[in-house]
């Protein structure tokens, strides 16, 4: 377990698509109605942030990003490092990071890279963010996260299809005096398994030219059940196990910011957890789990809705790799933007 | 949970409007499907605070192996 000093998260904002698409068109033609009903009652999605087919990751982040620097006091040249968490980027190679140091008019004397992380990967920004800031001369780091993980299902996947929506989100961490971070990191690469592509890179190569059932392997694939089971056995624990490292009770957590994985995962969470359902919020109904941006879209949702995000907070990210990313986080001066649409 | 409980219990679990008896196999019944899976493994582990694997769900051939896997934490 770590503790990152003199480090806050002072701003962020979310960016989904402007066209969420209801379920019953998403899955239209694929599963009964009566087992669309059963999806949304149980997993808790009722539309998709869907980008279109020239819409990259990449493009909602920096609509978010310039949504920071049109809405809060901070400018590029502060910026001394630009780490984009994604395992949608815009190319092979160049990482994209530097396409979006470009875009976004950052100086050059700024450290970029990508960090191929899902489901945690706005913790581990945080993490890495904070850390870096420990030996940086400047005062802030922007962390660009997002996926769009619908590009990667299958056109029947019903699994991939009712769960996953696409954002890119961008937050700043800055330095400040006394203020603490502390996070709980855990790797099981022996479930790499559960969640998983397995075409496309250099391992396996993608399938051209052959019929449409081999292209299926092409295609993201997830074990649901795994994935469940994973979550409600190693999540608690590493989330308490934190909560003790830090001298937090749960009872003066503001709020249990969690992976937006689905409703059902959250419940259970909550139950396990003993913490009341209201204190883990689910507000990714109408957007997806979108992956590595789903706990800032979830925070930026609840701006928009009104609710505050405010407070001792802990924050967990969880699933593919397998992984758990967790932190405890006084979220007092945190700026937070309501949710945008590109 | 005795029989008639655990009958109720997998019948909701489902949502299915088949007649659901302890020899019923589970590729008979519409509705046992991945969604199905995940509510009855959260309904063990969460619910019942069992430990119940992902694949002993899914390698049950009828209703009765589902129940004798709620029966392994009490017996």
């Amino acid at each position: 377990m770590i503790s990152v000093p003199n480090v806050k998260l002072e701003t962020l904002s979310a960016i989904i698509a402007g066209n969420c698409v209801p379920i019953e068109e998403r899955l239209k033609g694929i599963v009964s109605a009566k087992k669309i009903t059963r999806l949304k009652q149980s997993i808790g999605f009722e539309a998709f942030s869907v980008a279109d087919e020239n819409t990259c990751t990449s493009d909602f982040c920096v609509v978010a990003a310039e949504k920071i620097f049109e809405s809060v006091n901070i400018s590029r040249q502060e910026i001394g490092a630009l780490i984009f968490v994604t395992q949608t980027p815009d190319y092979v190679l160049p990482a994209t990071s530097y396409i979006l140091q470009q875009r976004l008019n950052l100086p050059r004397e700024i450290a970029t890279f990508d960090v191929g992380l899902g489901c945690s990967g706005f913790v581990y920004g945080l993490y890495i963010g904070a850390s870096l800031l420990q030996n940086l001369p400047s005062d802030k780091v922007l962390l660009l996260c997002g996926d769009t993980d619908t590009k990667n299902i299958f056109h029947d996947d019903v699994n991939g299809l009712s769960i996953f929506g696409d954002a890119g989100t961008a937050a700043v961490i800055s330095k400040s005096n006394g203020q603490q971070m502390y996070f709980n990191l855990q790797t099981f690469g022996e479930f790499a398994d559960s969640i998983i592509m397995r075409r496309g890179a250099y391992r396996n190569p993608l399938i051209v030219n052959r019929n449409t059932l081999n292209l299926r392997e092409n295609f993201g694939e997830m074990d649901g059940a795994a994935v469940l089971d994973f979550s409600i056995k190693y999540v608690p624990p590493n989330i308490t196990a934190l909560m003790s490292f830090a001298g937090v009770d749960a009872s003066k957590v503001e709020m249990f910011y969690m992976h937006q994985a689905n409703e059902m995962v959250l419940k259970n969470l909550a139950m396990l957890l003993g913490v009341p359902e209201e204190k883990i919020p689910f507000r990714s109904a109408r957007i997806g789990n979108t992956s590595s941006a789903s706990i800032p879209v979830a925070m930026a949702e609840m701006c928009r809705r009104g609710e505050s995000v405010t407070g001792l907070s802990v924050l967990s990210g969880f699933g593919v790799g397998m992984s758990i990313a967790s932190a405890v986080i006084d979220l007092t001066d945190l700026t937070c933007l309501e949710i945008g649409e590109l | 949970m005795n029989t008639d409980d655990f009958l109720k219990k997998i019948t909701e679990i489902m949502d299915t409007e088949s007649a659901l008896t302890l020899d019923t196999k589970l590729s008979d019944v519409e509705e046992w499907d991945s969604l199905s899976i995940v509510s009855f493994l959260s309904f063990c582990n969460v619910k019942l605070k069992l430990a119940v694997e992902a694949d002993e769900i899914k390698s049950a051939v009828t209703v009765k192996d589902l129940f004798k896997l709620i029966g392994k934490g009490s017996c």
